[in-house]
């Protein structure tokens, strides 16, 4: 999905509270959003945010790097934003978390696959109602479907329900 | 089998759950492996079968020859002529007859000897994943078992009681593996 595809829809779910002609500020929340996404999947363990590769000693440690998965799983440790394997020889397949990238320009495409846009969209959208002078009465609603949705991405990927507690307002 | 086979069954199992590798890596299973392979092979060591047993030859260079690089504990040693030597105490000359082990050179007045000996098995690393198992397959499950409860924290591989249920394990699943009914030899003669 392009991030103008995506722009188009957050208009409509977000009551066109921000400014139409500044695509700009909507590309922030966008990028709120994918942080957020990126956050919880990787706690999830999506195949989508880890990246496999060998790693040399005193290799430099990517920008995009969050932590090793398992987390305790590999023969390497980091310091100064070097891998310190203690080894000439590589430590193949390690793997690792990533953070997936901001977008910039309308033409962008989104870093998730088309299954998660719809977070994307419901997050960024609550995150712009969140913020306006006058809060919307369904920003509640909002964020407990946004909760529900992030719970069905984790039942399906084998993971436990997690149930909300509910507060009387 | 193979450690990688092995892995995917331990993958599989309903204490592990981790089909898609993002609990354990493959470096967590080779440790497990490595760790409950010592143990078995430290038990096997004792037993009298020979299921971890190999023999060789070895030349001797002025009454010295190197053992192998797997030698754990030696069975047996013969002469060329087939004659077994005795091991040979430390204030005794060594002679045709006799032989000394001390580190890994063995000592005897032969030119050459055959030995048999117990092996020691060699760690696997991420490159010899692929390779067998120097066991029989039907270890596997035994492997398996201990590999998930030392994966899970169940134990760890300085703990008496795993050393000892492994040991025990093994023992029963090799006793009497090489004697098939014995009959006893009556004392009396008719």
């Amino acid at each position: 999905m392009l991030v103008q595809n995506m722009i188009n829809i957050l208009k409509i779910e977000a009551d066109e509270l921000l400014d139409n002609n500044n695509d700009n500020e909507f590309i922030t929340y966008i990028n709120h959003s994918i942080d957020f996404l990126s956050f919880t999947l990787a706690g999830m363990g999506e195949q989508e945010m880890i990246r496999s590769t060998d790693i040399m000693n005193n290799q430099d440690v990517p920008n995009d790097f969050i932590d090793f998965i398992p987390h305790n799983g590999y023969p390497v440790y980091i310091q100064d934003m070097k891998f310190n394997t203690l080894s000439t020889k590589p430590i193949k397949r390690v793997k690792y978390i990533i953070s997936k990238p901001h977008v910039t320009n309308v033409t962008d495409t989104i870093p998730f696959r088309d299954l998660y846009s719809s977070v994307l969209v419901m997050t960024a959208a609550y995150l712009i109602k969140k913020k306006t002078p006058m809060p919307t009465d369904d920003n509640e609603e909002d964020k407990s479907f946004i909760a529900e949705l992030v719970n069905a991405i984790r039942v399906a990927k084998g993971g436990e329900r997690i149930n909300a507690t509910t507060s009387n307002s | 089998m193979t450690p990688i086979e092995l892995f995917a069954k331990v993958r599989m199992d309903a204490k592990i759950q981790d089909n898609t590798a993002i609990k354990y890596s493959s470096y967590n299973m080779l440790d497990a492996l490595n760790n409950v392979l010592n143990i078995v092979f430290n038990g096997l060591s004792s037993q009298s079968d020979t299921i971890i047993s190999n023999e060789t030859d070895i030349m001797l260079t002025n009454g010295v020859g190197d053992l192998p690089d797997d030698f754990l504990s030696i069975t047996e040693v013969f002469a060329p002529n087939g004659m077994q030597l005795r091991p040979a105490r430390r204030i005794i000359k060594i002679t045709e007859y006799t032989y000394r082990i001390v580190k890994n050179k063995i000592y005897s007045a032969n030119e050459s000897l055959h030995i048999i000996y117990k092996i020691y098995f060699k760690e696997f690393t991420y490159d010899t994943m692929e390779e067998q198992l120097p066991l029989p397959d039907y270890f596997s499950e035994l492997l398996k078992k201990y590999c998930v409860v030392l994966l899970t924290g169940g134990a760890t591989a300085t703990d008496t009681a795993i050393i000892q249920q492994i040991t025990q394990e093994v023992s029963l699943l090799t006793a009497g593996r090489e004697y098939s009914q014995i009959d006893i030899e009556p004392p009396w003669r008719v």
